[in-house]
């Protein structure tokens, strides 16, 4: 041992048994890594090897005397009682904390890291099937049972808080709106609606953002931002785009999605802890800005528009087009083109458009038009 | 009662510093930012086992002997029970909130919404309170002093369904009787504790905390009054006037009922029949703490986010990708970590240092005879407090 030893020194012992204070004196043992504890009423002197010694409790500055309690071996702490050292903060004290090794450590009860293991695989798995089977299932029964009334307002919502987050939490208004504009957009609607293919009263507005998106929120709400209409390059590439998110609105995705992130998020601030309600706004809009839906419904809305475009007239291979254009800038893919690339069966269904006699989504003046909404 | 006149007296000392509790705050924030919020079990820990040993009575310091992990395992079983309760009770609200909402007039969709949102707690309330009492005899049974281990029986199936009853009685009387479940629910807890073999008793009355209840209703009957006079007389200054006036009275009455409320009940506990308290702190300080804290942390907040908020505007350009994202929720949390730290050293460790030095042990002598009690085999960790967040700091 290269420290000197300390002289030996008065302290307090509890024994574990009584709060009673017992006096000891405490020495260092010379050569034998150990301390001995002498008491003053006379009971046989204890010898305690350094390295079963810990720390009691957390040390504070200003403490006047220092806790220590050793180790025996057998069942966990919490059901030992074992004796409590109290060292004056002097000399003695600081030697011990340099000379015991293993002052620090948490001692572990046995068993723990296997019931760590299947505690936690339990709530891996509860957690993961009522997010991922649960409530999706029970949001798809809820979702058919809501009117077309409260549809449209959760969608005001949802379109609301998407608004809200892309203006950077502000609450100005982002929504696009010049006369030759909104009646290009509308012209665009009009076609599709007098399909008759479309039962809901479609609301499409364009908000001033520079992303490359669309969405449909419940309730036949249908939101482009401008940076997808300054991506574009001809109206037949917007139109597929909306045939494609009309789909999603004709078969409620949007209003599953939404009953099914308001679900989660309550679960997901639960085990995350923090429930600050902006960042569960924040979460619910940002999933729905990049949701992905499921491949079925992605391939339904897929097929559905298609059936749409033939319908109005309109062009399908624009949106092809377009979709290789987005994916050869790289990045991430909007929700949009998330089903693709192209399926034979989607290339097959592209091809008879040759079928029929398709005409310009818009006029060129009213694609103008529409480019320069935001302006 | 026991007569504790003649017998010693000995100060309960809070030798914990401003600077200590910072760093242990910042630190252990920080950890539970890197580990995307599993550290706090153990962050909570650390927490109480510095304050645990910050406590001290004649120099010796108490323990808390509780750990993150069991924390940790706790949380996993309630967050499964919550998660499973919450969708059921949702799924149930859900179906009959439509009823509500389906309704064609405004007014009544607003109901159904308000209707929606106190179901969604009262269904909550019973585990709140059940959260409350488990976690209190958690943190007993954690606790050491002497070597000799604190606990509680066994019983928050009682706690709940008198907390539950307490609280309608106090709905009902329009709050007249708040101070029956204060003491009620308090005492069922005290008389349940143990140090050790020595059994906790709450002695005193709940008529007793009336006194209390003061300033808390001059500050109503102002606002009340100013409410009337802005009526009778179409606004005016006065009325105003009389409404801020009654704001404050009511926030400050509020503070000085729960001080001396607590200060009430831990003087009239007695210990073993012969171990006594007394506890006096100052309401004036503790006030001036939680406004001189309160200022403190308002500030640091004004400042941080307000560079926060110019450099995020600064950086924002077209594509707000991953990267920018994931540095404004990580600026954004770190904000959060600071502030939290400031608030324990700015308003968390004055208080502490306040109410615990305002306390005295009476016979204290008495202690030596106290044996160690039977190790608490069902008071595992505090999962329902911890999904919940009942009992907010430590």
């Amino acid at each position: 041992m290269t420290t000197p030893l300390p002289q030996p020194c008065k302290a307090g012992y509890f024994d574990g048994q009584t709060a009673k204070r017992h006096d000891i004196t405490v020495a260092a043992v010379e050569g034998a890594e150990a301390i001995r504890l002498s008491f003053d009423a006379g009971w046989p002197d204890q010898d305690i090897p350094l390295g079963l010694l810990r720390r009691g409790g957390d040390q504070p500055g200003q403490a006047g005397q220092v806790m220590f309690h050793f180790l025996q071996p057998g069942d966990d702490e919490i059901q030992r009682d074992p004796a409590r050292l109290m060292l004056p903060n002097g000399e003695f004290a600081r030697w011990l904390q340099s000379a015991a090794p293993n002052l620090g450590q948490r001692d572990v009860p046995r068993k723990t890291y296997s019931r760590l293991i299947k505690v936690g695989l339990f709530a891996t798995v509860s957690i993961a099937a009522l997010l991922f089977v649960i409530i999706p299932g029970l949001a798809a029964i809820l979702a058919n049972t809501i009117s077309r009334e409260r549809e449209v307002a959760i969608g005001k919502t949802v379109v609301g808080q998407i608004e809200y987050m892309l203006a950077g939490f502000d609450d100005a208004d982002l929504t696009c709106d010049t006369p030759a504009g909104s009646a290009a957009l509308n012209r665009m609607m009009t076609r599709f609606t007098d399909t008759g293919k479309i039962t809901y009263q479609i609301d499409a507005r364009v908000i001033d953002h520079e992303m490359i998106n669309a969405f449909a929120a419940p309730g036949g709400q249908v939101v482009i931002l401008r940076g997808l209409l300054d991506a574009a390059e001809s109206p037949d590439e917007v139109a597929g785009v909306l045939a494609h998110e009309l789909g999603h609105v004709e078969s409620r995705d949007p209003l599953r999605e939404a009953i099914r992130s308001a679900g989660s998020a309550g679960i997901l601030s639960l085990v995350l802890g923090d429930a600050t309600g902006g960042t569960i706004t924040a979460i619910m809009a940002e999933q729905m800005l990049s949701s992905a839906y499921t491949r079925t419904a992605e391939e339904k809305a897929d097929s559905f528009g298609l059936d749409l475009l033939a319908a109005a007239k309109i062009s399908p291979k624009g949106f092809e087009i377009f979709f290789d254009r987005i994916a050869d800038m790289g990045g991430e893919l909007p929700e949009v083109f998330s089903s693709h690339p192209a399926t034979q069966s989607r290339k097959d269904k592209a091809a008879a458009a040759a079928i029929y006699d398709a005409t310009a989504a818009l006029s060129e003046a009213d694609w103008q038009a529409l480019k320069t909404i935001c302006d | 009662m026991t007569d504790f006149s003649g017998q010693s007296q000995t100060d309960v000392r809070y030798i914990g510093t401003k600077s200590e509790i910072f760093n242990l705050g910042l630190k252990t924030g920080l950890l539970t930012i890197v580990t995307l919020g599993i550290y706090r079990f153990w962050a909570k820990t650390r927490l109480r086992r510095h304050i645990w040993s910050s406590t001290q009575v004649r120099g010796e310091g108490f323990e808390y002997t509780g750990t993150g992990m069991e924390k940790f395992l706790g949380f996993l079983i309630a967050i499964v029970v919550l998660a499973v309760y919450l969708a059921v009770v949702n799924l149930i609200l859900f179906a009959l909130g439509l009823e509500f909402v389906s309704e064609p007039t405004n007014q009544a969709e607003m109901v159904g919404q308000l209707i929606l949102i106190y179901a969604n707690f009262f269904a909550l309330l019973p585990l709140i309170y059940f959260a409350q009492y488990r976690s209190m005899r958690y943190k007993l049974a954690r606790t050491r002093f002497r070597g000799i281990r604190f606990g509680m029986e066994s019983a928050a199936g009682g706690y709940v369904w008198r907390a539950l009853l307490l609280s309608l009685v106090t709905l009902i009387s329009l709050g007249t009787l708040w101070p029956l479940m204060s003491f009620r629910l308090d005492k069922y807890m005290t008389d349940r504790a143990y140090y050790g073999d020595g059994l906790f008793e709450q002695a005193g009355k709940w008529t007793a905390l009336y006194r209390f209840m003061l300033p808390f209703g001059i500050g109503i009957a102002l606002i009340v009054l100013g409410g009337i006079m802005a009526n009778a007389t179409d606004g005016g200054g006065m009325s105003v006037l009389l409404m801020i006036a009654g704001g404050l009275t009511f926030y400050f009455g509020l503070i000085y009922y729960q001080v001396r409320t607590s200060a009430y009940l831990t003087s009239n506990r007695v210990l073993d029949g012969k171990i006594g308290f007394n506890s006096n702190p100052s309401v004036g300080s503790i006030i001036g703490i939680i406004i001189g804290g309160g200022l403190v942390v308002g500030l640091a907040a004004a400042v941080y986010f307000g560079i926060f908020a110019g450099i995020f505007q600064g950086i924002v350009g077209p594509f707000p990708g991953p990267a920018m994202i994931v540095f404004a929720v990580v600026a954004y949390l770190f904000g959060l970590v600071l502030l939290g730290a400031i608030s324990l050293a700015m308003i968390t460790q004055p208080l502490l240092a306040h109410v615990l030095g305002a306390t005295q042990v009476l016979n204290i002598e008495a202690a030596d005879e106290i044996r160690q009690r039977a190790a608490d085999k069902g008071a595992d960790a505090e999962g329902f407090a911890d999904a919940l967040d009942v009992g907010s700091a430590f």
